[in-house]
């Protein structure tokens, strides 16, 4: 069977070698054992540095994709180069021999450095391991003291020192590892035959190997698994102990008969959770892969092992065998001049199914479709058995499963027909959902893999991954489109999905420096407009940290959020164009604060000419000078010659305790700019109101009172009802008051005296230009209704019934209303009779039945 | 469709405000501004205040408070008066050397400016402050209002739009709960900033509002009709108000009427069956069905005589306390129907009878002719130095139904008030003006010319010109000449015949004694009816401000068995509400079968309205 062509058995288990890509991209005469080679995890991408190059003069480093196309490369124009490895979000470490560490994306930029401390400067570092731990990617080096540093996570690099390494001589560890850990990152080191774990502040503990068969005069390579588990030991004796992390279980000892210390040695395990997998049965698969020049062994937990010879296809061509290894979460990439392998332990679901001989329901369905295919009457046969066990769902997850572990696409399809075949006999959603979710994983795998984006990932890892972490890798990579069509594929949220990808696009487009800005922003918006949740704040603000105001300034003004366009704006200096758009956004606190900021940032007339642009912040300037600061108030009024609201603050100023003087300035003032404003209403007024003031004044002076902020028509009451009326009389003649109003105040203060004599005389004196009503009110309202009668006499006729009943004569009333036979009067009188009245009230009703 | 619970605003409050309070643990002491005070009164309650670890409760005055405990709380309106009172009193802690924590609640959002205050003032290092979105607050249950007077002041005077912002966010917080509105149509500058607000917060905020959807969303600016907002309130609620003042829905009846040794405050909402039943009424029907009630109950207490044991403890248990409560009710409302009856009949010297008051307004809102007797009364209104707000009110009334007085009278009658009433009232004319209450027609030899084409030209020419601007504002007097007028016959806001029998109302003109339908009102029926403000441009055009209208998403299921459902209607009025317009509204919904939730800036009267603007 071809399925199972290149599986090997190693123990329980097999391994298979696929091929991922053969051949590379790149020139197939490279030599690898002349490159320092960095491979990362999670999609395969290469980082070569020419070997040769003489400490890191005329050094070029490459970057490949998992398919050996080159992505980019840059000359190394640092320090003296040690080596490179990838961090867990794609990003190069480059390390140097002084301790530095330059951080480059994979476009060759530049990021950042981390130093390792001065001591790794003064002793060099000669030893590098990169490790992947829960905190992120961490470094540990080793320096010419033999002493470790370590920095747990390359994104807030703190460097820590770890114990130093007990018995140590003059010569350097014998082997050492790390040992990521949850409290941060441990070294093994070996000294010889004496293996001791470092921890920080001096802390170091000796292990012991369990179950050694001989002692060795010294350990001279060790690994540990990525999962942190597994720990392999090699010694000078050319055996192989492997067992736990904590020494405390051995797995096997194994002798290899090779000579000299192994190139690389790392382990093959699984330590990702995968579909279907950890429902059902945990994965222990765990291998040693241990690689010498010619070779490369496997070695499984119980004692078995395989051997690939690594040079068997090359020995006729010019094609150099050399391999690089590198460890993934889920297998091994073993990548040589023309291939790019992946070798891992068959998933158990696609053993179940191709192992000849296998009983699995997968595996039964399998053959059925094969059957089917093939128009034998077996399938139904093969079905049949499913169908009766049951185990139909079962075999259909199966397939559908194993599919997606796959990587030829031939493979995939056959056990996609094989669940799609089954799955006709059992509709049910939950599989189809199952199904629906393998075909999209497997076209998003199959469309990573192609050799133009080269990414190496296998079902498993991107599992694990998860589909946003793709799309970051994916923008990572400028594979925008890709990413794009993704996420339409997937129909992911936009907000995470598409929108996402486009503002990553647009910043990558704001950094394209040869490009003008107004193509870039035409672009920009013409790809984003119909994206929503779009910022383009956060575009210009990359804009921005490109030194690319004016475009940033353009981008902004299609961001529709007010406060992160004002925000921005006002850090670019761009203080008048903040208040624009904060003043547009209708947010009166925003433009606020972009007031505030202008004002702050600039001198004063700048401030004003720009302020008066804009009425509504003009307006809310206004408002704060107000009440903060009325000076500039009163100067922005005279500027504006808005002489009426000038004029308003200084009649303002005219009230309150304060000396005449001011008072007067105050009036004087207003006058003035009144007359400017050309308003003659407001400027008589003001004119009298000074002339009021003063004599107030002069009244206060003369007769003690408090007259000052009254109106004329309470000064003239008051100096009525202190009977000053000579001063009241000249008052009345100075200020031309009105008869009316005379007449009013005259009477309401006699009547509030209860002088009523004079009252009667003020009546009599002239003809009332008020009526002879309000006289008899007020009468009333003072408790003097005998008074009050005195002058319903004189009120108009029509409205005599009407006055007697507000002097209470009911009677009175009543009879004259009959006598005039007014209906409503009469009805008036009936109403307002009170308990005491009640014969009124009824003589009143008979007569107003009667005219009814 | 969504049924609108208004309760939901309580409870949306009090867990703000519980979360906020949790900022600092343990015991602390609340500083409340005086503009919450009752808002809290309501929504909170001091059981409340107390199970969130309050110790004492202290209004905020310009006096400090130099005892209480170690944590302190204030909660207020963010306004720059309000900042430096707050920084006076945390100087004077550190003078008298008082450790504090301060915690600021700026009610309903921080606002820049406070900080910058905080700041100049020196004791912004020394104080944290929060947001406490207080939105609605639930008065009924169609009745939510923000509680906040002072849009009137900062919008339509100033041009200040801050508090535009929370009305929208208002809006947005009603959507998150209740649904999308599937139609919005406004009236009014302010309306505009809103629904624009409205629009693109909900857009950049992503919010999602609940799946249900409301009917309908009408938006009206106060200055789109401050003629019915003037006039002398007659509906029951609305004299309350007049008389007694309502403040956020609660009544202090004073001693002379409760009969009692000590005032008594009555939360007024539909819970208390006897108010609910006259709540609306025209005044003059109230009596008699206060009389009838009070006579139901005395029967029912009868009743009880003639019990037999079993019965009786029946009664009592069951019956009793509702009757007794509503006993309590009907005695307090008779009491201020009296005392309202006195203020109808009866003029003291500073309040004229109010009942000639009405009847005066209404001869002006039907007769054009009625001018002159009008400007005698108002004028005498001046000489007697009748109560200052109260005569204000008559003049921007008469000035908003001539749109505007002509130039001589103006010119007397402002020169009449302000040597009755002072003269820095000067600035208070210019504030009416500001805002289109009280201002003059313009001369005439234009005006006449004013066809309708050129009219129009003036609207785009208007467009241009900045807001606020003297040209602005002549040109917008040129536009609305006589514009009231034009309105009352387009929508027939004057009832023809006189259908003054006040029991049994005909059309919404019942609360002004059949004398005028309520501008507001009848452009909501009108809304309500046509959906939107379909083919009513026509009129829209004589009101201020921008029209608008936008449908957002098909009304579900293509409208099968919409005839089934009850409408649901929002009307926002920013700038407030009075109760007259409550009432008519409530009117309106029985008539149309559907439901009308009135939401508002604040409850306002006429009184309220003037005294915004009155220089002080």
């Amino acid at each position: 069977m071809t399925e199972t062509l290149g599986w090997i058995q190693l123990g329980k288990r097999y391994i298979r070698k696929c091929t991922l890509y053969e051949p590379m991209c790149w020139n197939a005469g490279i030599d690898l054992s002349k490159h320092i080679v960095s491979i990362s995890r999670y999609g395969g991408l290469i980082a070569l540095g020419n070997r040769e190059s003489n400490n890191g003069r005329n050094l070029t480093i490459h970057i490949y994709n998992a398919a050996g196309k080159e992505i980019s490369s840059f000359k190394w124009n640092s320090g003296p180069f040690l080596g490179m490895g990838w961090t867990n979000s794609d990003d190069l470490l480059c390390i140097q021999e002084d301790g530095k560490i330059l951080l480059y994306d994979i476009f060759g930029q530049f990021i950042r450095i981390i130093r390792m401390g001065k001591e790794c400067e003064d002793h060099r570092v000669l030893e590098y391991e990169i490790f992947l731990s829960s905190a992120g990617t961490g470094v540990v080096v080793m320096n010419g003291l033999y002493r470790f540093m370590v920095v747990n996570n390359v994104d807030e690099p703190k460097v820590r020192t770890l114990s130093q390494v007990p018995g140590l001589k003059s010569t350097p560890p014998s082997s050492w590892c790390a040992l990521p850990g949850p409290r941060g990152c441990r070294v093994l080191a070996a000294n010889d035959d004496e293996i001791y774990l470092l921890d920080q502040g001096d802390l170091c503990t000796r292990q012991y190997p369990t179950g050694l068969s001989s002692e060795p005069a010294s350990y001279i390579c060790m690994s540990v698994s990525l999962d942190r588990k597994h720990v392999a030991l090699y010694t000078n004796e050319a055996t192989v102990w492997i067992g736990s992390a904590d020494f405390k279980e051995k797995y096997c000892e194994l002798r290899t008969n090779e000579g000299g210390c192994p190139k690389q040695m790392l382990w093959c395990c699984n330590c990702v959770v995968s579909f279907g997998s950890a429902s059902d049965r945990p994965t222990d698969d765990k291998a040693l892969v241990i690689y010498w020049q010619k070779k490369i062994l496997v070695i499984g937990p119980g004692k078995d092992w395989v051997r690939y010879d690594v040079e068997e296809d090359y020995s006729n061509t010019s094609i150099h065998g050399a391999a690089v290894l590198c460890a993934d979460v889920d297998g091994i990439h073993i990548i040589t001049g023309n291939r790019h392998e992946y070798l891992q332990h068959v998933p158990k679901t696609v053993e179940d199914i191709y192992f000849p001989g296998s009983v699995e329901p997968g595996s039964v369905l399998y053959d059925a479709s094969k059957e089917y295919e093939r128009q034998s009457e077996k399938a139904d046969e093969y079905l049949r058995i499913l169908l009766d066990k049951n185990e139909l769902e079962r075999a259909v997850e199966q397939c559908t499963i194993a599919s997606t572990f796959e990587f030829v696409s031939r493979s995939q399809k056959q056990l996609l027909r094989a669940a799609s075949f089954g799955k006709t006999f059992r509709p049910e959603l939950e599989l189809t959902d199952l199904f629906v979710n393998a075909c999209q994983y497997l076209r998003v795998l199959n469309a990573l893999h192609d050799f133009n984006v080269g990414i190496a990932l296998t079902a498993a890892q991107l599992q694990h991954l998860k589909m946003d972490c793709l799309i970051d890798r994916l923008v990572v990579r400028r594979q925008f489109r890709l990413a794009f069509y993704i996420c339409k594929f997937l129909k992911m949220a936009e907000d995470r999905g598409s929108s996402r990808i486009l503002s990553h696009w647009a910043c990558y487009k704001v950094q394209q420096s040869n490009v003008p800005d107004e193509k870039i922003a035409y672009d920009i918006r013409n790809k984003l407009k119909n994206a929503r949740g779009v910022s383009y704040a956060s575009v210009a603000e990359k804009a921005v940290e490109k030194g690319r105001k004016d475009l940033a300034i353009k981008l902004l003004e299609f961001e529709s959020r007010a406060s992160e366009q004002v925000r921005l704006l006002s850090k670019l200096g761009k203080h008048t164009l903040a208040v624009e758009k904060a003043v547009e956004s209708g947010d009166s606190d925003l433009a606020y604060e972009a007031i505030t900021r202008l004002r702050e940032r600039s001198s004063l007339s700048d401030f004003l000419v720009a302020i008066r642009q804009h009425p509504i912040a003009y307006k809310l300037h206004l408002k704060y000078c107000r009440e903060q600061n009325q000076r500039m108030l009163k100067d922005l009024h005279e500027q504006e010659d808005n002489f009426i609201e000038l004029a308003n603050c200084h009649v303002r100023d005219s009230y309150g305790p304060i000396r005449r003087e001011e008072r007067n300035v105050a009036l004087h003032s207003a006058l003035d700019s009144f007359n400017k404003a050309r308003n003659e209403f407001a400027a008589k007024m003001t004119d009298e109101q000074l002339q009021l003031v003063k004599d107030q004044i002069d009244l206060e002076q003369e007769t003690g009172g408090n007259y000052i902020d009254s109106s004329l028509h309470d000064t003239l009451l008051m100096l009525l009802s202190s009977n000053y009326n000579q001063k009241a009389e000249k008052m009345r003649k100075q200020f031309k008051v009105s008869d009316k109003r005379w007449w009013w105040v005259k009477l309401t203060a006699l009547a509030d005296q209860r002088n009523f004599s004079e009252l009667e005389a003020f009546s009599r004196s002239k003809k009332s230009p008020i009526g002879y009503m309000p006289f008899l009110e007020s009468c009333v309202r003072n408790n003097a209704p005998k008074e009050a009668e005195k002058y319903v006499s004189k009120v108009a006729k029509d409205q005599q019934v009407a006055a007697l009943v507000k002097t209470g004569n009911m009677r009175a009333a009543a009879d004259m209303a009959i006598q005039i036979k007014n209906l409503c009067d009469l009805e008036l009188v009936h109403k307002k009779c009170g308990p005491e009245h009640r014969d009124v009230q009824e003589r009143v009703g008979n007569f107003l039945q009667q005219l009814r | 469709m969504a049924s609108v619970d208004t309760e939901i605003f309580k409870k949306l409050a009090r867990d703000t405000l519980t979360a906020t309070l949790g900022i600092f643990l343990g015991k602390k002491d609340l500083v409340i501004d005086n503009a919450l005070m009752n808002m809290l009164e309501r929504l909170m309650g001091m059981t409340f205040l107390r199970s969130n670890d309050v110790d004492r409760v202290y209004k905020l005055e310009q006096k400090e408070i130099l005892d209480g405990c170690e944590q302190r709380v204030f909660l207020v309106r963010p306004s720059i008066c309000v900042m430096k009172k707050i920084a006076a009193h945390i100087n004077a802690d550190k003078r008298s050397r008082k450790l504090r924590k301060y915690l600021i609640l700026a009610v309903p959002r921080r606002l820049h400016i406070c900080d910058l205050v905080l700041e100049q003032e020196g004791v912004f290092g020394y104080v944290q402050i929060e947001e406490l979105n207080l939105s609605f607050v639930p008065l009924d249950v169609d009745l939510i209002s923000l509680e906040n007077d002072s849009v009137l002041n900062s919008f339509f005077m100033e041009g200040d739009c801050t508090w535009l912002h929370s009305v929208a966010m208002s809006i947005v917080n009603f959507q998150m709960y209740f649904g999308t509105f599937q139609n919005v149509c406004g009236q009014g500058r302010g309306a505009k900033i809103v629904h624009d607000l409205v629009k693109t917060s909900m857009n950049e905020r992503n919010i999602r509002p609940a799946n249900s959807k409301i009917d309908q969303l009408i938006l009206i600016d106060r200055n789109v009709d401050y003629t019915t907002a003037l006039c002398s309130q007659l509906t029951y609620e609305g004299m309350l108000d007049d008389i007694f003042e309502i403040k956020c829905g609660t009544v202090t009846f004073e001693k002379d009427i409760t009969n009692s040794d000590r005032p008594i405050q009555k939360i007024l909402n539909s819970n208390d069956v006897v108010f609910n039943s006259i709540r609306n009424m025209h005044f003059f029907g109230v009596f008699n069905v206060c009389k009838a009630k009070a006579k139901e109950i005395k029967v029912a207490y009868d009743s009880s005589k003639e019990k037999s044991v079993g019965e009786l403890k029946n009664f009592v248990h069951s019956e009793l306390p509702a009757l007794q409560a509503q006993h309590k009710s009907v005695t307090l409302h008779i009491g201020a129907c009296e005392k309202m009856m006195t203020r109808l009949q009866k003029g003291t010297k500073h309040r004229p009878m109010l009942k000639e008051t009405a009847d005066t307004e209404h001869a002006l809102l039907q007769d054009s002719g009625y001018y002159a007797d009008y400007y005698n009364f108002v004028e005498e209104r001046i000489h007697r130095q009748s109560e200052m707000a109260d005569t204000l009110r008559l003049l921007c009334l008469m000035s908003c139904v001539c749109s505007g007085l002509d130039k001589k009278t103006y010119k007397e009658l402002k020169e009449q008030f302000l040597r009755s009433y002072g003269f820095r009232h000067l600035i208070t004319f210019f504030n009416l003006k500001k805002v289109g209450l009280l201002d003059e027609l313009q001369s005439n030899s234009k005006g006449q010319t004013t066809s309708l084409s050129i009219e129009s030209n003036l609207n785009r020419f208007a467009d241009k010109i900045p807001a606020g601007s003297s040209i602005a504002s002549s040109l917008a007097n040129l536009q609305k000449k006589d514009s009231f007028r034009i309105v009352c016959k387009k929508l027939s806001l004057i009832p023809r015949e006189d259908s003054s029998n006040n029991q049994t109302p005909k059309d919404m003109s019942y609360v002004f004694d059949g004398a005028y339908i309520p501008l507001s009102c009848r452009l909501v029926e009108q809304a309500i009816d046509r959906n939107g403000w379909k083919n009513l441009e026509d009129v829209l055009r004589h009101l201020p401000g921008d029209t608008f209208e936008e449908n957002q998403g098909k009304s579900m299921k293509g409208g099968g068995g919409a005839r089934d459902h009850k409408k649901t209607v929002v009307v926002y009025f920013i700038g407030g509400v009075t109760y007259t317009e409550v009432a008519a509204l409530r009117y309106l919904a029985k008539e149309k079968k559907c439901k009308i939730i009135i939401a508002a800036t604040s409850i306002l009267n006429g009184k309220r309205l003037i005294q915004q603007f009155i220089e002080s």
